[in-house]
């Protein structure tokens, strides 16, 4: 049975939903309980953000016990340097793939975006740690643009790409076949979801049907806009269909969210969490 | 064209008690005014609305109390209920058994398995002509109560379908009518929530004064909500200058990078994003109001209301 390996960014992602600012402290304090509840890499930050940020990511480091650091970076060799002042397990290199990120974006051009990957990777993979790149806006690029920035991303030695699915655009059965496109290429898939038509879980589950083995997830679901796949709520679903394993128990994850919501100033946490209970038990018209 | 039937009203009418006493009487009386609004507020946009039998002369639409007609309560469809965990056989089995009758099936997924819109928007686009649901799903009246309507919708007109459902800036009506009804509808959910709009990450409000749609999944308008900045530990310096120019602010550049660092640390040490008033207060502290100079200007249509999280921390 194949077993789904949980890549929690409710550090780096989640906590970008406006309303967010995790003190030092408590990073430290919810990587800590995502490592004992069985995560197996935590998203822990963005180096880049400054050196609060990169020592937070270093205790973090001291604190896990068996989940794997990684770092999140632009397509620059700066941002790269930044992250080897955090001697993180895994660097993670955001690549944009659709023509409207590369064009209005970055201004620039796919050529120019594969080059960078090669030199980014490079780098990144000098230091000793496993390299892994994100696709973002993945759910606007062709096949063939996908197809090709795999195979750019392998002849660079990366084994794992992340699909993002930057505005939740994904429907299960375009997941599904991106998925097993990419993994003709032979690389490993990570699936990253946003849950802007409610689909986020339903997309994640799709994705690892298809051969993804990573699952990108964050506490509560939190996150841009309308939020990311929710540990809980994927770990159950996961469970309900059956078919793969998770090292992350459904019941040990409804926990966390429960104890690790106790720590948040509750202003921050209004509006997420509805499975915790939030919302339902709503009397209509008051009875 | 596909059709999207909303059982809200169905959904509240089997939780009211029958109306012995005369409280229930005044509920039953104020859940029927309630119910003739929703339903044209429903057909406004183009919804199929499922109406309980005891409801149809009480609230029924402006159309069928002008001509007194009693639609049928739901039409000549089997409604198939349940297959919550269908997600990875609905290509393999699901859909091929009931395709060849897909024109008398009204497909209403369960959301144990929290897959109901994907469900529905996957019966859809293989071509079934009906789902049923409710606006606001399962976070509302609970997994049994089919797909989030607002979601399936939204999820079709981004996949390039033609729904025929129109006026969608009308949803915040509807979001305002359950949370009359006494529904707690989450800031943070999808299509309805008022802050999805909000951000904050500087890449993302530097993406988005660039061309919104890198960021965003639909034009605000589109649902009737507006985009917003707000600032915080995530912000840029992009984020600063415009939501300071929003405010009626010009800030010199110099000062950008100064500010940017106080917003973060202040943003920080509270644990939480910054309201806009703590935002003006720190532009003043920092540069004296009469070294700014204030005229106030859109930019690029980024809203500079502060999302309602941080109202409260003014």
């Amino acid at each position: 049975m194949p077993e789904i390996i949980i890549v929690d960014t409710t550090l780096r992602d989640g906590e970008q939903a406006p309303g967010f600012a995790f003190a030092p402290a408590l990073k430290i304090r919810l990587a800590s309980m995502l490592d004992e509840a069985g995560v197996d890499q935590i998203e822990a930050g963005v180096p880049a953000m400054g050196e609060n940020e990169k020592a937070t990511i270093r205790s973090i480091r001291e604190a896990c016990a068996t989940a794997r650091i990684s770092t999140w970076n632009r397509l620059r060799e700066s941002d790269v340097r930044h992250s080897f002042d955090c001697s993180p397990h895994i660097i993670h290199l955001c690549c944009p793939v659709s023509d409207r990120q590369i064009k209005d974006k970055l201004k620039t051009t796919r050529a120019e975006v594969l080059a960078s990957l090669a030199k980014c990777a490079a780098l990144a993979a000098s230091r000793g740690a496993e390299v892994t790149v994100g696709f973002e806006d993945a759910s606007h690029a062709s096949p063939d643009q996908l197809r090709e920035a795999a195979r750019a991303a392998r002849q660079c030695g990366v084994v794992r790409v992340r699909l993002s699915d930057t505005v939740g655009c994904y429907t299960p059965d375009k997941v599904w076949r991106a998925v097993r496109m990419l993994r003709e290429t032979g690389v490993d898939v990570e699936i990253h979801a946003h849950n802007d038509f409610g689909m986020a879980v339903a997309n994640s589950l799709m994705a690892v049907n298809a051969g993804a083995r990573y699952v990108n997830t964050t506490l509560w679901g939190i996150g841009e806009r309308a939020g990311n796949c929710g540990l809980a709520t994927f770990t159950a679903a996961a469970g309900r269909l059956g078919n793969t394993s998770c090292a992350v128990d459904a019941r040990k994850a409804l926990e966390l969210e429960r104890l690790a919501a106790t720590l948040l100033p509750q202003k921050s946490m209004n509006g997420w969490g509805k499975h915790l209970g939030y919302g339902y038990g709503t009397r209509p018209f008051g009875l | 064209m596909p059709q999207l039937v909303d059982r809200t009203l169905c959904l509240l009418y089997r939780v009211l008690p029958a109306a012995h006493s005369q409280e229930q009487r005044q509920t039953s009386d104020a859940f029927a005014l309630w119910a003739g609004e929703w339903i044209d507020l429903m057909h406004h946009m183009g919804f199929v609305v499922e109406i309980p039998p005891d409801l149809q002369f009480a609230s029924a639409s402006a159309k069928a109390r002008r001509t007194g007609k009693r639609p049928a309560p739901c039409g000549p469809w089997a409604r198939l209920s349940g297959c919550c965990d269908a997600l990875y056989t609905f290509e393999t089995d699901l859909w091929p058994r009931f395709a060849a009758i897909r024109d008398t099936v009204e497909f209403c997924p369960g959301d144990h398995s929290g897959c109901a819109t994907a469900l529905a928007v996957m019966w859809l686009l293989k071509g079934g002509p009906r789902v049923a649901g409710c606006i606001g799903g399962s976070t509302l009246h609970g997994p049994d109560a089919g797909p989030a309507l607002e979601e399936v919708a939204l999820s079709l007109h981004a996949q390039g379908l033609d729904t025929g459902l129109t006026n969608l800036e009308k949803l915040p009506r509807a979001t305002a009518l359950l949370t009359q009804a006494g529904f707690d509808i989450s800031r943070h959910k999808a299509v309805l929530g008022t802050d999805v709009f909000a951000v904050e990450s500087g890449i993302h409000v530097d993406g988005i004064a660039k061309k919104p749609v890198l960021y965003e999944p639909y034009p605000p308008a589109t649902v009737g909500l507006e985009r917003h900045i707000v600032v915080g530990k995530h912000s840029g310096r992009v984020s600063v200058r415009l939501k300071a120019r929003q405010m009626g602010l010009t800030l010199p550049r110099a000062a950008e990078e100064h500010i940017l660092e106080k917003v973060q640390q202040l943003a920080e040490s509270q644990q939480c994003s910054l309201s806009d008033a703590q935002f003006l207060d720190l532009c003043h502290t920092c540069h004296p109001p009469e070294s700014l100079s204030y005229a106030r200007t859109d930019c690029c249509g980024l809203s500079g209301a502060t999302a309602s999280a941080e109202v409260g921390h003014a």
